[in-house]
């Protein structure tokens, strides 16, 4: 379950990149326009092994490093609450009455941490200065790894690396001149596989300091190197 | 959180069709009510309105709907897009599906959570409120308000179930101790229809 939250985690972070209207080509696209802030509510898929896990939830993104995504039960209740700020990750689990806070290096290895040491390259989602219009691209990335870009008419489609994760940006459109995946599909190294789809996104308005702040009253708070795989 | 889940589940029921007192009820009268209503049920269908208020979110989330219930232990909900899922609960296995082409999902409670086993708690009278627990009623107009605090420390940190004159439910409100609240809406509320086990299926 842990390694699921980071990976959902992961995947709300990949999408940093939301539209409405269907992509048609780049003369949508504002040169030089990025994703500053995003809100939209999303679904989420994980099929990991034998497992099947599927939600629907709400997140906030504001760059370059905050983050927080709500998942929901089927009646709206909150079952799982992911923050990020900088270095700092939060997880709450409400039903449980439980919240872990620390620093993303104090996860414990085996439930995950690889995936947020990916972040940063997930959300880089923008063709490397001088890449072709199409074609693929070796590189390397800021944390020294090689990773492999797939590029089509201007857009990644599709990035890897040498340690086997791979994301793939899929249904592209066009929100507030940003071009950006409406689908993003990501697989870890060991196989597991996320499907983040976002719902209504909107890009690039204001979001209050407020709506990334995780209320944990009421909740006992543990180190996040104690979080176990749930 | 399936514990939680089942509750949900059984407040759903609970709520579908619940004649209104005429009268102030204490807290026992008020729980005793919800109790004997849904004895006189079978089954109900109702249109539903699901809408959340996150702190995160600037806009509601309004999801829309329709639930059925069977005793002695079948649920189902669908919602219709853009936020379209479809749950099934036969007792203690609820399936679950995303959207048209999602993968189903399942998920296996604990027996003590299933259906049958809440209803049957169901059966007996209630001569107290449950330790830990406080409950409101009161009356105006032609609605009923029956608000509950569960004992402290879980997630819910009140529920308010609003009852009409005719004897259907028009709101459930739960309100999360994170401040997060969620209103169901209920319309179209029959009750007793005769559904079937072809109305409880999930492809």
């Amino acid at each position: 379950m842990f390694r699921l939250c980071l990976l959902i985690m992961l995947s709300a972070l990949l999408s940093a990149c939301a539209m409405k209207q269907p992509f048609t080509d780049n003369s949508q696209v504002v040169p030089g326009r990025v994703v500053e802030t995003l809100s939209s509510s999303v679904t989420l898929s994980l099929r990991s092994g034998e497992k099947n896990i599927s939600g629907r939830g709400f997140m906030v993104y504001r760059r370059p490093d905050q983050m927080r995504l709500i998942m929901l039960s089927p009646f709206g209740t909150t079952v799982m609450e992911a923050q990020l700020a900088g270095e700092r990750l939060t997880l709450t689990y409400p039903a449980d009455g439980v919240a872990y806070q620390g620093q993303i290096k104090d996860l414990p290895p085996a439930t995950g941490q690889r995936g947020f040491a990916m972040l940063r390259w997930v959300l880089d989602s923008e063709p490397p200065t001088g890449a072709p219009v199409s074609g693929v691209v070796e590189q390397q990335t800021s944390r020294g790894g090689l990773e492999q870009i797939t590029i089509k008419n201007g857009i990644v489609l599709e990035k890897s690396l040498k340690s086997g994760e791979q994301v793939r940006y899929r249904n592209h459109t066009v929100l507030a001149g940003v071009r950006l995946p409406l689908e993003l599909q990501l697989e870890s190294a060991e196989g597991d596989r996320i499907r983040l789809v976002l719902e209504e996104p909107e890009v690039n308005t204001e979001l209050e300091e407020q709506m990334f702040t995780v209320p944990l009253q009421g909740l006992r708070l543990f180190p996040l190197s104690q979080l176990k795989a749930r | 959180m399936k514990s939680l889940l089942s509750l949900l589940f059984v407040l759903l029921m609970l709520t579908a069709a619940l004649p209104v007192q005429a009268r102030s009820l204490s807290p026992v009268e008020g729980l005793e009510a919800l109790r004997r209503s849904f004895g006189t049920m079978q089954d109900f269908t109702a249109d539903l309105t699901q809408e959340k208020q996150l702190s995160i979110m600037k806009k509601k989330l309004v999801m829309q709907g329709q639930i059925r219930f069977k005793k002695p232990d079948r649920f189902y909900m669908e919602l219709v897009p853009p936020y379209s899922s479809k749950v099934l609960l036969k007792d203690t296995v609820l399936l679950q599906r995303l959207g048209n082409q999602g993968e189903l999902q399942r998920i296996v409670l604990p027996p003590e959570q299933g259906l049958s086993r809440w209803f049957a708690t169901l059966a007996k009278p209630i001569t107290a409120v449950p330790e830990g627990m406080e409950v409101r009623a009161e009356q105006t107009g032609s609605q009923t308000s029956v608000t509950i605090r569960p004992a402290k420390g879980g997630q819910l940190k009140e529920l308010t179930i609003v009852l009409h004159d005719d004897g259907t439910v028009r709101k459930l409100v739960l309100e999360e101790r994170a401040g997060d609240k969620t209103v169901m809406t209920f319309r179209k509320t029959r009750k007793n229809v005769g559904l079937t086990d072809a109305d409880f299926r999930l492809e």
